[in-house]
C-alpha cells in the first residue's frame, strides 16, 4: 500500500520500516567546515525535530519533527510557477506580491521545488545512511589534517536515535571521528544504544531551574539533569555547554545551582563547560517560516558580562573554557 | 620579553626593537623615497645623446651605467642596509599613484613613456622638458607593434576575446645566487673570457653586459664612499662604527662574493635596486627563494657566533622595510623542496614568516609546502594569514614541480620553481617565462559559439560560424572548442609578433647577465637569449563558461526543461523578458565550486582543451607555451563588461570570477566543497601559475584552534593535489563591503556555536553583531 507523505514523497510499507529502523532520517542540513561542533575541521549533521521549544532557539527550522518550508519574500520576484503546483492553495499573487497562507500550507515543498529564485526553500528531507556518510566522506582529508570529524546536530539526535546510532556506527566504521550535540532531553536507553560510536559528547544545560526551565523550554529538566549525571559517569568524553540568556538563566542564584550541579557529577573524567552567549543571529529564520520570535528584542550579553560569569563559575570552582 | 617560536632553534624579541619600529614608521611615511624624479629622464637623455653611433645593447649599457654613477644617494639614520627605497618615485610611470610625475621615462625605454602632455604642464622642470623633446621624434616600440598588427587581431583584442603582446615586462628573477656567490666582477669576467667568441652580435651583447656589471659595481661603491664619509663626519662613536661596517659591506658586494648573512642581503638588495633602474614597464623584479639564498649564510654565520637568530631577523625586517611600497609586486618565495628532492625549510623560512608577523606589512611572501614540509612551518604560515593581509600564499611542489617538467623544464630547474609577480611561475636565474604573453576569454568563446559567432555587445562577426540547432551537451561543446581552439591560435599569432619586435626594440644588458644562458649565447634575454625559454597564456572566465556549460547540459540536454529557443532568446535580450530563466540557470543545477563533481567536471574539460591546443604550438622564441589561469580581479572586471549574458545567469557585463575561483554567487556548500572543486582541476596542465583567493570569515579561524584548523585547510589543499592558495582572511573593511555589494560576496559563510549562515543573508542587525565581534581583535 502506497500513500503520500507531507513532503510530497511516496510511502509504502518499506519506507516506514526503514524510518523505523533508522536506516533513513529526516535532516535539515548537512553543513561541512563546522568549525565550533567539536574537535577540528567537522561535518554536522542537522536532525529534524526536538523535543525541548527552547524560547530563544537559533535554528527554528530544527523543532518540527517534519517538513518546514522557509518563504525569503525579499527574494521572490512573483514570477508564479509555485501557484499552481500547490496542492492546498496556499498560495496566491496579490498586489505584486506573493502571499503564502501558513494556515493552510503543509510544508510539502512542490512549490520549492519550482521556485527559480530560491525564495521557497524545503526545510527537512529524508535521507538515508549511505547519502549521509557519502557526504560525510567527502571532507574526511580536512578532517584528518585538523583532529576534526563528523557532528550530529539538530534538532535532537536521540529524537531518531536508531538513524543516529546507524550513522554514528557506520562513521566508526569508516574511521571518522564522532561527536554528539544534544539537549538531553531523551530516554537514557536511546543514549546508551549510541555511546559505543561516538568520542565525545556536547551537552547542553540550559537551565537547572526545573520551573525556568519549564517555563523557558517547554519541558521539565529531571530527565535531562539524570542523563547529564549518567554521562558523566559512562566515562565518555564530555562537553557541557550552557547558552547565556540575559535576564533569563543568569541570575547569580542560577550560576550557583549550576556550579552546585557541576560539582556533584559523579566523573571519571572531568567534563569542560563551556558559556555560550545568546546571539540574534537567528532572528531572521522565524520570520522566514512564518512563526513569532518573543525573544526579537533581547540583546546578546557584553563580552564583560561573560567575563564576570566565567570568572564567577571559576571562582565557584568549575573549569569553564574560554 | 623572549618567546619561543615554533621553530624550536629560533629564540626572537615578540616586538620590534625602538630601532626597528622607526625605520617601519619611516617606511609607511614614504617621505625617504628622495630620488629626485627629474634626475632620471635627464641622466639617461644625456647618455643616449652621447652614445647616437653605438649599437643599441650598448646604449642601453652605457644610459645604465651614467645613470647609477650620478643618480644621487643617500643613507638615512637608523640605516644598517644601504639603498635608496623607491616607494613612490617608481622608475616608470605606470604604476606611479602620484599623477604630477607622469613624465618619468625608465631607462629601458624612455620612448614608452613619453607624455606630451608634459611638455606643457608647468610643473615639470625646464631640464626634464628638454630631455623629453629629445625622444619625440625617435621611433616608439608599442607603435610599431600596434602598426603592425591585423584587423582581426585588433578586433579581437577590442571585444575582449583574445590578446597577446609578447613583451617582457619585468616579471623575472634573476640569479641571485650568482651574485652572492662569483658577485659582479666574476660574472663580468666570465663575460669577458667569451668576449672574442660568435658573432659580432655576440660581441657586442657581452660588452653590454660587461658595462652593466660596471654599472653595478660603480652604485654600490658609491654608497661605500658615502658611508665612508658620513662616518668621518659622525660623533657617536656606536653609529660611526655602523656606518664603517656599512662601508666595508659595501665595498664588498655586489662587487665581489658575499661573505656573511648581512653581505648576502645587502647584495641581494643592491640588485633589486639596479634591476629596477634598468627596466621599466612594470616593477616585478622579483626575489625567488629568498630562504635558500640566505640559509648557507646563516647557518655559518651563527656557527661560528658572529651572527644571532635575532639579528638576523632584525636583518630582514629591515628589508623589509625598505621593500615596502603601496603596490608591491617582488615575490618572496620560501620552502619547499630542493634539486634533490629534500625538504628545504630552514631557519631563514621561518625568519621570513616571523618578520611578517612583527611588522604587519603585506610583503609579497609566498610559501613552499609538499607532503613533508614540517607542521610548524604550516602552523607559523596559518598565523600570518590570519593577520588578515592576503599573505602568504601557499604553494604546492607535488603538483607545480611536475607540472613544470610535463611543461618541458629540467626536473632539477622545476625543483628550483619560484613566482614573480602575483603567481606567475619563473625559475630564477635561468628562465625567461613571458608570463601573461597571451590570453582568451573562454566565456567569451562560448558567447560567440552561441550565436554563430557573432559579438553580442557590438554585433560584429567575430569568430567563425558555429550553427547549433538543438543545444545538446554536445553541439554546444563542438562549436565551443572551435571558438576557444581559433582565438588560442590568433593570440598565439598576436603575441608571437609582439616578441619578434621586443627582440628587434629593446635589450636588458643586465638582466641578460644575471640570466643563465644569455652570456653563454651571446643573445640578449629580450632575443631569447635565455637557457629557458616558455611563454605563458592565461585563461579567463573559468566558473562561468564551466556553469554555463552545465547549465546547458542539465536544462537543456538531459532534463529538455528549457527549450533552446528560449535559453538563446533570453542571452541574446540579456534576460530582459525572462528573469525566471535567469534565476534558474543562477540557482538551480551543478555548479563549479559546490563540490559537484559533474560542474568540476566540466571546468577541467576546459582546461584539458585549452594546454592541448597550445601544446601544439611554439613560442617565438623557440619554447613551450604555458597555460595560465590566472586573471586579476580588474581584468576579471574588464572582460565581464565585454561579455554578454551567459547560461550561467551572468547578466551582460558582470563581472568574471578572478582565476580558478567559483563564482562567489554559486558557492554553496562552504570552504571546504570549495577547495574540493578548485583542488578538481588537473594542475600539471597549467605550468604558468594559477590563482585561487578564497574569501574567508574570520569566524572559522578564531583562536588557537583556528589557527590549526586553518593550517590543517592549508595541508589538505596540498593533499587534494591543489597548486596555490591566497587565503584572504577577511577585514572588517572587507565585510562592510560585503554589506554594500552583497551578490559578490555570496559565498562567505559565517560560523558562529551550531550555527551557520552566508554572511550576506542575515539580518543587518545580524551581521553588525558579527561585525562588532571582530572589531577587538582588530
Amino acid at each position: 500500500m502506497k500513500t503520500v507523505g507531507a513532503d510530497g514523497g511516496e510511502r509504502d510499507e518499506r519506507w516506514a520500516g526503514n524510518a523505523r529502523e533508522g536506516r533513513l532520517g529526516l535532516i535539515y542540513d548537512i553543513q561541512r567546515t563546522s568549525v565550533h561542533d567539536g574537535p577540528g575541521i567537522r561535518t554536522t549533521v542537522f536532525f529534524k525535530g526536538c523535543p525541548l521549544h527552547c524560547a530563544w532557539c537559533h535554528n527554528p527550522e530544527s523543532t518540527r519533527a517534519g517538513p518546514d518550508l522557509f518563504f525569503y519574500e525579499d527574494r521572490c520576484i512573483v514570477c508564479g510557477p509555485c501557484v499552481p503546483v500547490c496542492p492546498e492553495d496556499a498560495l496566491e499573487e496579490k498586489g505584486g506580491r506573493l502571499i503564502l497562507d501558513r494556515g493552510l500550507c503543509t510544508s510539502c515543498g512542490l512549490c520549492a521545488d519550482v521556485c527559480p529564485a530560491n525564495a521557497l526553500v524545503r526545510v527537512g528531507r529524508w535521507v538515508s545512511v549511505d547519502q549521509v556518510v557519502e557526504e560525510m566522506e567527502r571532507d574526511r582529508v580536512f578532517y584528518g589534517r585538523s583532529g576534526g570529524g563528523v557532528t550530529l546536530s539538530g534538532g535532537e539526535p536521540m529524537a531518531q536515535s536508531a538513524f543516529a546510532g546507524n550513522l554514528l556506527q557506520r562513521a566508526k566504521e569508516e574511521g571518522l571521528d564522532t561527536a554528539m550535540e544534544t539537549c538531553g532531553a531523551a530516554a537514557w536507553s536511546r543514549y546508551e544504544s549510541v555511546l559505543p560510536w561516538l568520542d565525545m559528547v556536547i551537552f547542553d544545560l540550559k537551565v537547572t531551574d526545573a520551573l525556568d526551565h519549564r517555563r523557558l523550554t517547554g519541558a521539565g529538566n529531571e530527565l535531562i539533569l539524570a542523563n547529564a549525571r549518567r554521562l558523566a559517569k559512562s566515562g565518555i568524553p564530555l562537553r557541557f555547554r550552557t547558552p547565556v540568556i540575559p535576564g533569563e538563566n543568569d541570575s547569580s542564584r542560577e550560576w550557583a545551582s549550576l556550579a552546585g550541579f557541576l560539582k556533584s557529577l559523579d566523573a571519571e573524567h572531568q567534563p569542560e563547560f563551556q558559556l555560550l552567549p545568546y546571539h540574534p543571529l537567528g532572528t531572521a529564520k522565524y520570520d522566514r517560516l512564518g512563526r513569532p520570535y518573543e525573544f526579537a528584542d533581547l540583546k546578546p550579553p557584553t563580552s564583560k558580562q561573560m567575563t564576570r560569569y566565567r570568572e564567577g563559575l571559576r571562582e565557584a570552582g568549575v573549569a569553564v573554557l574560554e | 620579553m623572549a618567546v619561543m617560536t615554533p621553530h624550536a632553534r629560533l629564540d626572537l624579541e615578540e616586538s620590534l626593537s625602538p630601532r626597528l619600529n622607526r625605520l617601519r614608521e619611516r617606511a609607511l611615511r614614504m617621505d625617504d623615497d628622495t630620488v629626485d624624479p627629474a634626475e632620471r629622464p635627464v641622466l639617461v637623455t644625456e647618455s643616449w645623446k652621447q652614445t647616437e653611433s653605438d649599437p643599441f645593447v650598448l646604449r642601453m649599457a652605457k644610459a645604465l651605467r651614467h645613470t647609477l654613477a650620478n643618480t644621487s644617494v643617500k643613507i638615512f639614520a637608523d640605516d644598517l642596509v644601504a639603498g635608496m627605497p623607491i616607494r613612490i618615485h617608481l622608475c616608470h610611470t605606470n604604476n606611479i599613484p602620484n599623477k604630477d610625475w607622469d613624465w618619468v621615462p625608465a631607462v629601458s625605454a624612455p620612448e614608452w613613456n613619453v607624455n606630451r602632455a608634459s611638455l606643457d604642464d608647468e610643473r615639470v622642470p625646464r631640464a626634464v622638458k628638454d630631455a623629453l623633446r629629445y625622444w619625440l621624434d625617435k621611433p616608439s616600440v608599442p607603435k610599431s607593434f600596434r602598426d603592425q598588427l591585423t584587423d582581426p587581431q585588433i578586433q579581437m583584442g577590442r571585444l575582449g576575446i583574445g590578446f597577446g603582446h609578447g613583451t617582457l615586462r619585468a616579471h623575472t628573477i634573476p640569479n641571485f645566487q650568482r651574485v652572492l656567490e662569483v658577485g659582479f666582477e666574476g660574472i663580468q669576467a666570465e663575460a669577458q673570457g667569451l668576449l672574442g667568441e660568435g658573432d659580432t652580435e655576440g660581441r657586442t651583447m657581452r660588452e653590454a653586459v660587461i658595462i652593466a656589471c660596471d654599472a653595478a659595481i660603480v652604485f654600490a661603491k658609491r654608497y661605500a664612499g658615502l658611508a665612508q664619509d658620513l662616518a668621518s663626519q659622525e660623533a657617536d662613536s656606536a653609529r660611526r662604527a655602523e656606518l664603517e661596517e656599512i662601508a666595508r659591506v659595501c665595498e664588498q658586494v655586489p662587487a665581489g662574493p658575499a661573505r656573511t648573512f648581512r653581505e648576502a642581503l645587502q647584495a641581494i638588495w643592491f640588485t633589486n635596486i639596479i634591476q629596477e633602474f634598468e627596466m621599466g614597464g612594470s616593477t616585478a623584479h622579483c626575489f625567488g627563494r629568498l630562504d635558500q639564498y640566505l640559509a648557507p649564510y646563516y647557518e655559518r654565520d651563527v656557527a661560528n657566533g658572529d651572527l644571532t637568530p635575532q639579528q638576523a631577523l632584525d636583518l630582514i625586517l629591515e628589508f623589509f622595510t625598505k621593500t615596502y611600497r603601496i603596490y608591491d609586486d617582488r615575490y618572496i618565495m620560501v620552502g619547499g623542496r630542493t634539486a634533490d628532492g629534500s625538504d628545504g625549510t630552514n631557519s631563514v623560512t621561518f625568519l621570513v614568516l616571523e618578520a611578517m608577523l612583527r611588522l604587519r606589512f603585506p610583503t609579497p611572501v609566498g610559501v613552499r609546502f609538499h607532503s613533508e614540509t614540517p607542521e610548524e612551518l604550516h602552523l607559523l604560515a596559518a598565523r600570518v594569514i590570519k593577520l588578515g593581509m592576503g599573505r602568504p600564499d601557499v604553494w604546492n611542489d607535488e603538483v607545480t614541480i611536475p607540472a613544470l617538467v610535463d611543461g618541458g623544464i629540467p626536473a632539477a630547474d622545476a625543483a628550483e620553481y619560484s613566482v614573480t609577480g602575483c603567481v606567475e611561475i619563473c625559475v630564477p636565474g635561468v628562465h625567461d617565462a613571458r608570463t601573461m604573453a597571451m590570453q582568451v576569454n573562454a566565456l567569451k568563446c562560448l558567447e560567440l559559439a552561441i550565436h554563430g559567432g557573432r559579438c553580442q555587445i557590438t554585433g560584429e562577426q567575430a569568430g567563425p560560424v558555429t550553427p547549433i540547432a538543438s543545444g545538446t551537451a554536445g553541439e554546444v561543446w563542438g562549436a565551443f572548442e572551435t571558438q576557444l581552439r581559433h582565438f588560442i591560435r590568433a593570440s598565439v599569432g598576436m603575441s608571437n609578433l609582439g616578441e619578434a619586435v621586443v627582440a628587434g626594440g629593446f635589450a636588458y644588458p643586465l638582466l641578460s647577465a644575471l640570466t643563465e644562458g644569455c652570456v653563454e649565447s651571446g643573445r640578449d634575454i629580450a632575443a631569447g637569449g635565455a637557457r629557458l625559454n616558455t611563454a605563458g597564456a592565461c585563461l579567463l572566465g573559468l566558473a562561468e563558461t564551466a556553469n554555463s556549460l552545465a547549465a546547458i547540459e542539465t536544462m537543456v540536454g538531459e532534463d529538455g526543461s528549457v527549450p533552446w529557443s528560449r535559453l538563446h532568446r533570453a542571452l541574446a535580450s540579456d534576460f530582459e523578458d525572462d528573469e525566471e530563466l535567469r534565476l534558474r540557470l543562477r540557482n538551480k543545477g551543478p555548479k563549479y565550486g559546490s563540490d559537484d563533481p559533474s560542474a568540476d567536471g566540466i571546468a577541467n574539460r576546459i582546461v584539458g582543451l585549452f594546454a592541448d591546443e597550445l601544446s601544439d604550438h611554439r613560442n617565438a622564441r623557440g619554447g613551450p607555451w604555458h597555460p595560465m589561469i590566472f586573471t586579476t580581479t580588474f581584468e576579471g572586471q574588464r572582460l565581464g563588461g565585454l561579455t554578454a549574458a551567459s547560461a550561467d545567469g551572468r547578466h551582460t557585463g558582470e563581472p568574471v570570477a578572478p582565476a580558478v575561483a567559483p563564482t562567489a554567487s554559486t558557492e554553496r556548500k562552504g570552504p571546504t566543497a570549495a577547495v574540493r572543486s578548485v583542488c578538481a582541476i588537473d594542475y600539471r596542465r597549467t605550468p604558468g601559475g594559477v590563482s585561487y583567493i578564497p574569501d574567508w570569515h574570520p569566524s572559522l579561524f578564531s583562536g588557537e584552534e583556528g589557527t590549526r584548523n586553518l593550517a590543517a585547510m592549508l595541508q589538505a589543499f596540498v593533499d587534494l593535489g591543489g597548486m596555490e592558495m591566497g587565503p584572504n582572511v577577511l577585514s572588517i573593511e572587507t565585510l562592510r563591503e560585503a554589506q554594500r555589494d552583497p551578490e559578490r560576496f555570496k559565498h562567505l559563510t559565517v560560523r558562529v556555536f551550531g550555527f551557520t549562515a552566508t554572511f550576506v543573508d542575515l539580518t543587518r542587525e545580524a551581521q553588525e553583531y558579527l561585525i562588532n565581534k571582530l572589531e577587538p581583535a582588530a
